[in-house]
Order: structure tokens, then sequence, then C-alpha cells
């Protein structure tokens, strides 16, 4: 085993990820090897430099900001009638114009059948068509016979 | 204890309470406007990762089904915020584990600043994906699990990036290091 890999054994030891089996083996090599001593000093000397250093300040513009900050109404689960609510916003969002198509077709087949039957059930009572005709009033204009009727033989 | 209440004011914030919102970022806006500024490097863009991170966190609380899972829940929310910020910018993307700087800044050219701003300002020259596993374990002490949680990466992977990335780093600030240790 080179050092490189007891290097990378120093750094899981110093993070105490590093299991009691192979501590044992760093620690036997760490006794004969002074590259890998002066390593693991290194990065303890690290350590202790990253840890001193001064944690930033918060600005008190972000204190503001989140004291302004009002959350929304939604802060709990979505109730039963949500939950459905979106399940048919869904279900209806994409068929919204297939819908609204049907529709149109559906109000047109209905005023063709309308006028359909309209006319299927004046030619089935022909007996008001002839009296509705033989009804009209005989108009007179001045100067204008009347027509004669012609007369049935 | 810390957890046992973050528990409860999850639970508040999920039946309604409001309050418990603002108790929680008092609890957590110190580390989690840490993290956001050592990934962005720029204060206005942290204070809106920060602030978009808990409108999230009131909003979809009631999607986190394990309550103890909370603290990493946040850290995924805010580390998701800084990327999208940072991709805004910067393409994001991995090349090579080993290659951890993303830019090289010459520790002379640091010279007569101060100690803490020379090791800040060379974190900051990490690359990201090593950059944010480092602030996790070294600033928040999460093991590699729970890093691996956050990042959706392997255990595996998160060591191998806190090695390369101490070890560049270590490397980096020897002179100041042991300069520092002398005097």
């Amino acid at each position: 085993m080179n050092c490189t890999l007891y290097h990378e054994d120093v750094s899981r030891y110093i993070d105490r990820e590093l299991d009691e089996g192979r501590i044992a083996v760093l620690f036997a090599h760490l006794a004969g090897c002074t590259g890998c001593r002066e390593f693991l000093g290194a990065m303890m000397e690290l350590r202790s430099t990253l840890h001193w250093l001064p944690a930033p300040r918060v600005p008190a513009t972000l204190d503001r900001r989140m004291q302004s900050f009002r959350p929304g109404r939604r802060k709990s689960a979505p109730a039963l009638l949500d939950r459905m609510s979106s399940w048919w916003n869904r279900r209806l969002l994409v068929p919204v114009p297939a819908l609204a198509g049907t529709a149109l077709l559906l109000l047109s087949a209905a005023l063709v059948s309308f006028s359909l039957w309209q006319g299927a059930r004046r030619a089935t009572a022909p007996g008001q068509q002839v009296m509705y005709i033989m009804s009209l009033p005989t108009v007179e204009v001045e100067g204008i016979a009347p027509a004669q009727t012609p007369s049935i033989q | 204890m810390t957890s046992t209440t973050d528990i409860e004011l999850l639970s508040k914030l999920q039946n309604g309470d409001s309050r418990s919102l603002g108790e929680l970022y008092e609890r957590y806006k110190g580390p989690l406007y840490a993290f956001c500024l050592h990934m962005l490097r720029d204060g206005a863009k942290a204070e809106d990762a920060v602030h978009d991170t808990f409108v999230k966190v009131a909003r979809q609380a009631y999607t986190l089904t394990h309550a103890g899972a909370f603290r990493g829940w946040l850290f995924q929310i805010a580390r998701n915020e800084t990327l999208m910020i940072l991709r805004k910018t910067q393409p994001v993307h991995i090349e090579d584990e080993e290659d951890v700087w993303e830019s090289q800044t010459p520790l002379t050219l640091l010279e007569g600043n101060e100690r803490t701003e020379v090791v800040r300002t060379t974190l900051l020259s990490l690359k990201v994906h090593h950059r944010e596993v480092l602030l996790l374990r070294e600033f928040e002490g999460m093991s590699y699990s729970d890093i691996a949680a956050i990042t959706g990466s392997t255990e595996s992977t998160v060591k191998s990036r806190i090695f390369h990335a101490r070890r560049a780093l270590a490397e980096k600030l020897a002179p100041l290091i042991y300069d520092g240790r002398k005097s």
C-alpha cells in the first residue's frame, strides 16, 4: 500500500469515519513513516485553521426581509377536497378545447334534429296545410279585377 | 435536545404556525448564510439564497415526512438554491476529482492580507463541488452519509472530494499555517 492511500485514511480518521481495524493499520504505518506523520500534522493544522475562521455576520437586511415575509395559506398537507379539486383540474386541463368542441357539436346536432322533426311534423299533417291555404282572404285592389278562381270541372 | 426542538418547531410549522418559521430562521440563519456565502462568494446573492431557502421551507414543510431529517433537508434546499444561482452565471460541472482549484490565487498575491482573509480566499478558490463537501464537513460537522444525501452523490465520492480538497488546501496554505504556528 502506498502512502497516498494512507493519506486518504488520515483524512477519514480526522473525520471519525475510519473503522477500528483501519485505524490500527494506519497507526502501525504512521509509526514508521515520517511523511504520513507530517501529513497527519498538516491535516490537523488545517482543520484548526478552518475552525478558527470567524463566522460571517448575517446582514440586517436579510433579517428585515424575513420579518416581512408572510407564509402563504398552504402550510399543511392539502385537504381531501383540495386534492380532489386538483385531480379534476388535471383531468380537465387538457381536454377543455375538446370538451367545448363536443358541446358545440351536440348543440348543432340538437338544432338539426329539431328542425328535421318540425319538418316531419308538418309533412304528416296535410289537412292543416290545405285549410290554411283555403282560408287565405281575397284581397281586392282598385283597378285590378280579382283573379278568377279556376273552376274545378 | 436541539433536534427534538427542531422537530417540535417543524411540527408546528406543518400545522400552520408561522411563528415557528421565525424561530427556525433564527436558529439556522448563521450556518446557512455562511454556507451560501462561501458557495456564492457574494453577500447579496447569499442573502437571496437564504431568503429563498426559508420561503421554500415554509411552502414545502408538509412534504417532509421524517422531521428528524430537517437539518439535512434545509441544507439540501440551500445547496440547490446556490447551485441554481451559480448556473446562471457560470457552468457548474465536474471534470476531474483531483483538479480542485477553480481559480489559482498564488499565496504571494495574498501577502499583506489578514491571515483569516488569506485562508478564506484560498478556501473560496476551490471548485464548487469540492468546496461544498468541505464546508458541510468542517463547518457543519456532517457525516459523509449526510453530505452524500445532501449533494446527491455517494459516500465514496464525498470521501474522495474531502481528501483532495484538504490536501490541496494544506499544500497551498502550508507556509501560512507553519508561520502561524511558529509565531
